[in-house]
């Protein structure tokens, strides 16, 4: 606990440092921005500055890419509440009593009510993780590469069949990403796989080739020329951001509810914000006296699942940080980054890189309170932004997609990457397979692989050592229970619903 | 004029959930089974000493299994999902992939000013609300900036222009 302390005192000396602040600060405001932009997801903005990361140092890289993904969580609740845009997954359900309010003019109040309950959320998000990560490292000494290959296993499962869409596709492409994953040259033979004769491809599929292509290129060629939501917001001042007493008063409780959902699921590998937000919402209007007002303009609405994203946002990077493990594919982004610089993973971060581990909590608490501070004078400005219209954008995003790609390796075969990605993303979408769930198993892949290898290998080609550790016996049982809960889920569901029509999101 | 060619409706293609269900099982079983056989070639080893292609041969299996199941579920069940991104409209799908082309094909050779141009321009005109206009305006915007800042301050290693 002291130890901990300590430690975070330590983080912010490395946070403040200027080459580290200037870049948290940095990715911090891009990731508000594309949160508020229409059709930018946080993926496709960290896939894009994921070259830019190659050139400066591991702890600003990682500084940078993490105040993306927290600040496009900020950024996100604007569109929902202003202008009803549901064009970020995770903020869909804030769209229905955000807009309402915003409609009676309180839209500014929401406002403010998702930004304290989002940093209420992220501290305890914060705290939860200074204080849980290094237990979780003094029991991951204990682990042995079957156990570590277990867990990624639940991890890829709970990945592929918990997000949205059919769970079969979902494991589909978590299989599909795997492969990817293997592609170049293997490590321990030296054997190339999946090269078909390219000598570039030698060094494996590129990573941020593989995202920009199926979240940047994937989704343009999906979303030209299909009517675009209308952006129309009313005018917000400064001085309608301070919520009233009352409004206050009835987020409270919401707000702790909505945190502990989220960081309940923070801690579960595969479950996306998205569904966190949706069950903090419904368990509002559960508990709720009053359940009619909601839809109509509740706060209650926005404070919890704002809380309950920025929670579980937070939570989310424990067990990448910890065991090298990504629990969404905004993590494996990160992970891939971490490697790429050089940096193993696993529970051996935190004593081998302190100064990476606590500045990246630190910078989380300067990130969140520069992102309190900004959002409400730059509230005018984001609504501006709003208005630039896609036809515009997407060319934009498509010339810095060449550029960064390029950049990233100073090779033009990474562009050629891109386009068969892009391709690749488009067919996946069309046939309704979720793209997420690749990037997942594309980071995981060689490590699983690794993994097994070695475990096996210990075992002397026994197979039961994954069931008779009880560490790896408890995730392989974890494992069979998910599949099994979905087959029965699929037996008993009306056969009406068997084709997950809903469109699929990537979170 | 391209325009012209490509100025009728858009191209939608609703697709039946059955279809899709059995293409995409079609489309799986074929990559697993292309997966398997790659394994098999670069060796499979034993489970003490695991060759290159024993995660492959897994992988490719499940891949396999997995399309048979999709078939097995989607493929009776006769409905017919509409989802907004159950189309792609032609042209502007063309449009971006020879954008993003023309900046691999023509920063080589022509230099980085004209790619970024050629880039921005092509993919703005698969937007059917785009005029020529617009798309030449944003185009020549963003071959400033990029001609510019690259010229000036960062360094790609590209040729700005052909001569340079």
């Amino acid at each position: 606990m002291a130890q901990s302390i300590h430690d975070l005192w330590y983080g912010f000396s490395v946070a403040i440092q200027p080459g580290n602040f200037l870049w948290c600060v940095f990715g911090v405001l891009i990731g508000n921005l594309v949160g508020v932009l229409p059709g930018m997801g946080a993926l496709a903005t960290l896939a894009i500055l994921l070259p830019l990361t190659y050139s400066i140092p591991v702890i600003p890289a990682i500084l940078m890419l993490s105040g993306i993904f927290y600040g496009s969580m900020y950024g996100g609740a604007i569109g929902a509440i202003l202008l009803n845009l549901p064009s970020h997954p995770p903020h869909a359900v804030t769209c229905l009593d955000g807009y309402p309010l915003t409609l009676q003019n309180r839209g500014g109040a929401a406002l403010g009510i998702a930004m304290i309950a989002s940093f209420f959320a992220a501290s305890v998000g914060i705290l939860i993780m200074v204080f849980v990560s290094p237990l979780l490292v003094d029991a991951a000494s204990q682990f042995g590469p079957a156990d570590i290959a277990s867990i990624m296993l639940l991890g890829l499962l709970a990945g592929a069949t918990m997000a949205r869409g059919s769970p079969l596709r979902g494991i589909a492409t978590t299989l599909l990403g795997l492969v990817c994953g293997l592609a170049g040259t293997d490590t321990t033979s030296g054997t190339l796989r999946f090269t078909f004769g390219l000598h570039d491809l030698s060094d494996g599929i590129e990573l941020g080739a593989l995202c920009m292509g199926l979240f940047g290129i994937a989704d343009f060629l999906t979303h030209v020329n299909h009517p675009t939501p209308k952006a129309a917001p009313g005018p917000v001042r400064f001085r309608d951001v301070w919520p009233t007493r009352d409004d206050l008063k009835r987020s409270f409780l919401p707000m702790l509810r909505g945190t502990a959902v989220g960081t309940a699921f923070g801690a579960m590998p595969g479950t996306g914000p998205t569904i966190t937000t949706f069950i903090a919402y419904a368990i509002e209007r559960k508990v709720s006296r009053t359940p009619e007002r909601f839809g109509k303009g509740a706060i209650e609405g926005v404070a919890s699942p704002e809380a309950a994203a920025h929670s579980k946002t937070q939570v989310d990077f424990i067990p990448t940080m910890t065991l090298g493990i990504p629990g969404d594919p905004i993590m494996a982004l990160i992970l891939g980054a971490l490697i790429i610089k050089g940096v193993q993973p696993g529970p051996q971060l935190i004593t081998d890189h302190p100064d990476l581990f606590w500045g990246l909590v630190a910078s989380f608490w300067i990130g969140n309170i520069l992102l309190m501070v900004l959002n409400m004078p730059l509230i005018g400005v984001w609504v501006k932004l709003l208005q630039v219209p896609f036809r515009f954008l997407f060319p934009t995003a498509i010339l810095f997609i060449c550029i960064g790609v390029y950049a990233a390796r100073n090779n033009l075969f990474d562009i050629y990457q891109v386009a068969f990605f892009g391709v690749v993303g488009a067919a996946c979408l069309l046939l309704r397979f979720p793209l997420a769930p690749i990037v997942l198993g594309y980071v995981l892949g060689p490590m699983l692989e690794e993994d097994i290898r070695r475990a096996l290998t210990i075992s002397q080609g026994d197979l039961t050592t994954f069931i008779g550790r009880p560490i790896s016996a408890i995730f392989v049982a974890a494992s069979a229970v998910l599949i099994v809960f979905q087959i029965v889920a699929h037996v008993w569901a009306p056969k009406s619903m068997v084709p997950a029509t809903a469109p699929i999101l990537d979170e | 004029m391209p325009r012209t060619l490509f100025s009728a409706a858009p191209v939608v293609r609703s697709v039946n959930a059955q279809a899709t269900g059995l293409l995409s099982a079609l489309l799986l079983v074929l990559i697993g089974g292309g997966v398997v056989f790659a394994g098999i070639r670069y060796g499979v080893g034993t489970l003490r000493d695991m060759g290159a292609g024993f995660m492959p041969v897994v992988f490719g299996s499940l891949i396999a299994l997995v399309g048979i199941l999709i078939g097995l579920v989607e493929g009776r069940a006769n409905l017919v999902g509409s989802d907004p991104r159950s189309s792609v409209d032609l042209r502007g799908a063309v449009f971006i992939l020879a954008g993003t082309l023309s900046f691999v094909l023509l920063s080589s050779s022509a230099g980085l000013v004209p790619a970024v141009f050629a880039c921005v321009v092509l993919a703005a005109f698969g937007d059917r609300t785009n005029s020529l206009k617009d798309a030449l305006l944003l185009a020549a915007a963003w071959a400033a900036v990029c001609g510019v800042g690259f010229g000036i301050g960062l360094n790609l290693g590209l040729p700005l222009f052909w001569w340079s």
